[in-house]
């Protein structure tokens, strides 16, 4: 509300610690307020880093992206597809269709998942019970459906270098469990939508709170849903080829605050649901797996995916017995907290927890270690991080 | 005499009993509206009290921990005077059995929450290890503030703005009584002397005498006080929507962090007893019907009194918390419509 | 007599994360808030505060910044208490620590959960199922009545 500029002098300083109900993680979030109202903030996120680039350096690649599944346990399929879309564009190994449409059809289920995460922790931080209860019983749903195809609810191992695995081919059983389930799940989604929608005291809250603008939205480089709810136009997903034969809307809205974000991801849910229908008629027949291929030196390849959160970056380089020589991953939620950081400003201190938790931040993935070069911290400009997203794939 | 001293002992025994049901029956209502099956009815509020009380002695972090710890005991106290003022076997001892003796007994309840909040430092907040203020980090703000402080100025904005609906509501039935003593506001609804059985302590022709009276809650002035009382009572009692001060995802729990062991038990008997009596204080004022030393007539008082809390339960299953933007325009819409039933009173008593 | 009978009834446990990918939290999360699993009908409270509780759930490998914090919480809370380490890394790191790589293990990911405070019930898997949760921890409350 109001404008997002930081302000010089505060009166006090609230910080919420590790540990806090209104994130299911550990970060570290000092609000320095005036009474109430916020008026700067300031994010340290830096108590998960646990070096996983560094883990990874001098694995076999086989074994180093099981290490990639395990860096979130919400959007764990995303991150294994994304490296091992980077080895396969390196080393160009063909993948037959069947096993890119089953890829899809992992991600747009575990996209669902995500946002009915969201929606129900969004309304625990409003301090609605009943309403997180009502979506983590839709999204039983949706686990019982990951667990059925792929045998485990979080963690599916799906893709490996060539294709996906033998154990995750979606036969008779599997088509039929999904072709009944999937209308249902998306009409009781609407509902509960309409129903937030509708709830006069819900909206009260989040209606004008935690605005973003878009010349905001494009100066801090919001991903995602989050940047599309404030009116800025990019999805990755309509520019990659495996999702060409599909027909989907992206969802952009205009206004910016906590209530379109809410919504947007409510209707990203319906538009994962179509693709998911579309892919299933029309799955194509054929091999699952392309394992024709052999390990050798690969300078650099890379690979950008959108995520229900945004876009991740992944690219590996490997030497010539087939070890990871480097890796390094940039996740979404570095960019969409920065952007939070601003948002914030001018609102109360409960408005400002709620819109830390509206940009769905995932911290297992974002941690960063802060660069400290000749003894002074390096600030990233504005180019460094533009070249940093590129739009090109 | 006798009657004092039996009426001094029972009628706090029943509130502790029937205060013992309470926060179960409000878990369970709460639960079956979040279809599935919620705690058993005795856990919450009697079970864990006792498992309370067997656990190891702890210091709390406090500047004064042995205030710290005797407040919840003196909101208990004060809770029981505030029910044992109501009851007709202390109207003849002294001359507080006014509606205005327990206005300030609930005030004193309200400035508890703030002398709790003031004497807590729990270490969820500014004492959690943690490598904030270094170099290159901003320093904006004079001093770091704890949870529990937040909740206290928050409280003091409750006490400024939440609390005239409860307050005006109380006085309506006082308008139509003419009088604030107890004693001629239930004898305006049809309680008289006869209802309390000299003799002994069983009446079994306690249905009639219920369904003579006539209460002020069934007249046009007393539905809308009675609504808007129940709202007052909620943000008392500072439960959704109005639990900003000590709402789970903002600050934790508010005044009530660092009580530990015994002292936690303490902690959950008083809110029961705010629970009882203000509940009790209702069914006295708008119904007609004191807590008696008629064993018939207390257990239907304690009945009665069970219902305020389910109906609170059920609206706070279905709302969000409310910041202080909207806490003040609601606050504000209950205060003009209890003004609206006080003037309608008033003129129902001139004409 | 009570002493055991209320210690039965009426358990509250606590969720401490240390790190680790978030699986664990969401599936303790579920147990607590999805209506499927349910955790209150087996008189079972979540709780958000140190001086409230009697199970101290653990997720997560601990990490360099996280050591200290776990420690005072631990600290915090009054006897008798267990504690549960939930999730293949609150066991012995998952795949964090010793995972065979040429060069060596991250310095970041400093030690074990039973290295820093004593340990009850373990409770495997990757993430931990739901089921599995409610059983370790109902697992452990025998010790808690004899304590």
């Amino acid at each position: 509300m109001g404008d997002n500029k930081r302000r010089e002098k505060a009166e006090v300083e609230v910080p919420v610690g590790l540990l806090h109900p209104a994130m299911l993680e550990p970060y570290r979030a000092r609000f320095f307020v005036d009474d109430e109202l916020i008026v700067d903030c300031e994010l340290t996120l830096d108590p998960y880093h646990k070096g996983i680039e560094r883990i990874m350096e001098g694995m076999p690649v086989h074994k180093g992206l099981i290490i990639t599944e395990r860096i979130c346990g919400i959007c764990s399929h995303i991150h294994l597809w994304n490296g091992t879309r980077a080895v396969e564009r390196g080393l160009k190994i063909k993948v037959p269709e069947r096993a890119d449409a089953i890829r899809v059809i992992m991600a747009e289920l575990e996209r669902l998942h995500s946002h009915l995460i969201y929606l129900a922790h969004a309304m625990e931080v409003l301090g609605h019970e009943t309403m997180c209860m009502r979506a983590f019983t839709l999204r039983e749903d949706v686990m019982d459906l990951l667990y059925i195809i792929s045998g485990n609810r979080v963690h599916y191992a799906v893709p490996i270098i060539g294709g996906i695995r033998p154990r995750c081919d979606i036969d008779e059983y599997r088509m039929n469990e999904l072709m009944t389930r999937l209308p249902k799940l998306k009409l009781k989604i609407a509902d509960y939508a309409n129903r937030v929608v509708n709830d006069s005291m819900i909206m009260s809250r989040v209606k004008g709170s935690g605005v973003l603008t878009k010349e905001e939205a494009e100066k801090y480089c919001t991903p995602g849903p989050t940047g599309r709810a404030s009116g800025w136009n990019v999805d990755l997903r309509k520019k990659m080829k495996e999702y060409k034969n599909y027909d989907f809307n992206a969802i952009v809205l205009d206004d910016g605050d906590n209530k379109d974000r809410v919504v947007a991801r409510a209707l990203e849910s319906i538009e994962a649901i179509k693709i998911i229908e579309q892919a299933l008629e029309s799955l194509p027949s054929g091999p699952i797996s392309n394992r024709s291929f052999e390990l050798k030196e690969m300078k650099f390849s890379n690979s950008y995916i959108e995520a229900p959160r945004g876009e991740i970056y992944d690219s590996l380089s490997l030497d010539e017995t087939g070890r990871i020589r480097s890796y390094q991953n940039r996740t979404p939620t570095l960019t969409a907290l920065a952007s939070m950081e601003v948002a914030c400003i001018g609102d109360q201190l409960t408005d400002g927890m709620l819109t830390m938790a509206s940009c769905d931040p995932c911290l297992a993935c974002t941690n960063r270690a802060i660069v400290v070069e000749n003894g002074k911290e390096r600030i990233f400009t504005e180019e460094d991080v533009k070249s940093l997203i590129r739009r090109g794939l | 005499m006798i009657e004092l001293i039996l009426a001094t002992i029972l009628i706090p025994l029943a509130a502790l009993i029937t205060g013992f049901l309470i926060p179960g029956l409000e878990r369970k209502v709460q639960a079956r509206i979040q279809q599935r099956i919620g705690p058993p009815i005795l856990t919450p509020g009697f079970w864990a009290i006792l498992k309370f009380f067997y656990k190891e002695k702890i210091k709390p972090n406090s500047p004064m921990p042995r205030l710290f710890h005797s407040l919840p005991i003196i909101g208990v106290f004060v809770m029981f005077f505030a029910v044992l003022f109501t009851t007709p076997e202390w109207w003849a001892v002294n001359a507080l059995g006014t509606v205005v003796a327990v206005v300030g007994l609930l005030k004193v309840i309200e400035f508890l929450f703030m002398a709790m909040g003031s004497f807590s430092r729990s270490i969820l907040s500014v004492s959690m290890p943690y490598a904030d203020q270094i170099k290159g980090a901003v320093m904006k703000g004079e001093y770091r503030r704890f949870f529990e402080q937040q909740s206290v100025l928050r409280a003091f904005k409750m006490i400024t703005v939440g609390s005239f609906p409860l307050y005006i509501a109380m006085f309506v039935p006082v308008i139509l009584a003419k009088s604030i003593y107890f004693s001629d506001i239930v004898h305006f609804q049809g309680f008289n002397s006869s209802f309390i059985f000299p003799g002994g302590i069983i009446d079994l022709m306690y249905l009639e005498k219920i369904l003579s009276l006539k209460p002020i809650l069934f007249t046009f002035p007393g539905l809308i006080a009675g609504f808007v009382y129940f709202i007052g009572y909620i943000m008392l009692l500072n439960e959704y929507p109005f639990s900003i001060e000590k709402a789970k995802s903002d600050v934790i729990e508010g005044p009530s962090l660092e009580y530990a062991s015994w002292a936690r038990g303490g902690y959950y008997l008083m809110r029961e007893s705010i629970l009882f009596a203000l509940s009790s204080v209702f069914i006295t004022l708008f119904i007609g019907l004191p807590p008696t030393l008629n064993l018939p007539l207390l257990v239907v008082h304690c009945l009665l009194c069970l219902i305020m809390p389910i109906i609170f339960s059920i609206v706070s299953a279905f709302s969000p918390i409310f910041t202080f933007k909207q806490v003040y325009p609601v606050s504000m819409g209950f205060t003009a419509l209890g003004f609206l039933a006080m003037v309608v009173s008033l003129v129902m008593g001139v004409v | 007599m009570f002493k055991k009978i209320s210690r039965k009834n009426a358990i509250h446990v606590m969720l401490f994360y240390t790190g680790g990918c978030n699986g664990c939290d969401i599936e303790v999360a579920n147990v607590a808030w999805s209506p499927r699993y349910d955790l209150e009908q087996y008189k079972v409270i979540l709780t958000w505060n140190p001086r409230e509780a009697d199970v101290l759930a653990v997720t997560g490998p601990v990490l360099r910044r996280t050591i200290e914090p776990l420690k005072k919480i631990y600290e915090a809370i009054p006897e008798p208490k267990i504690v549960a380490a939930v999730g293949s890394c609150g066991i012995r790191c998952g795949i964090f620590k010793d995972f065979g790589g040429e060069l060596g293990d991250s310095d970041e990911v400093v030690c074990r959960v039973d290295e820093v405070i004593p340990v009850d019930a373990y409770i495997p898997g990757c993430p931990a199922r739901p089921e599995d949760i409610i059983a370790g921890i109902a697992a452990g409350i025998p010790l808690l009545l004899e304590r």
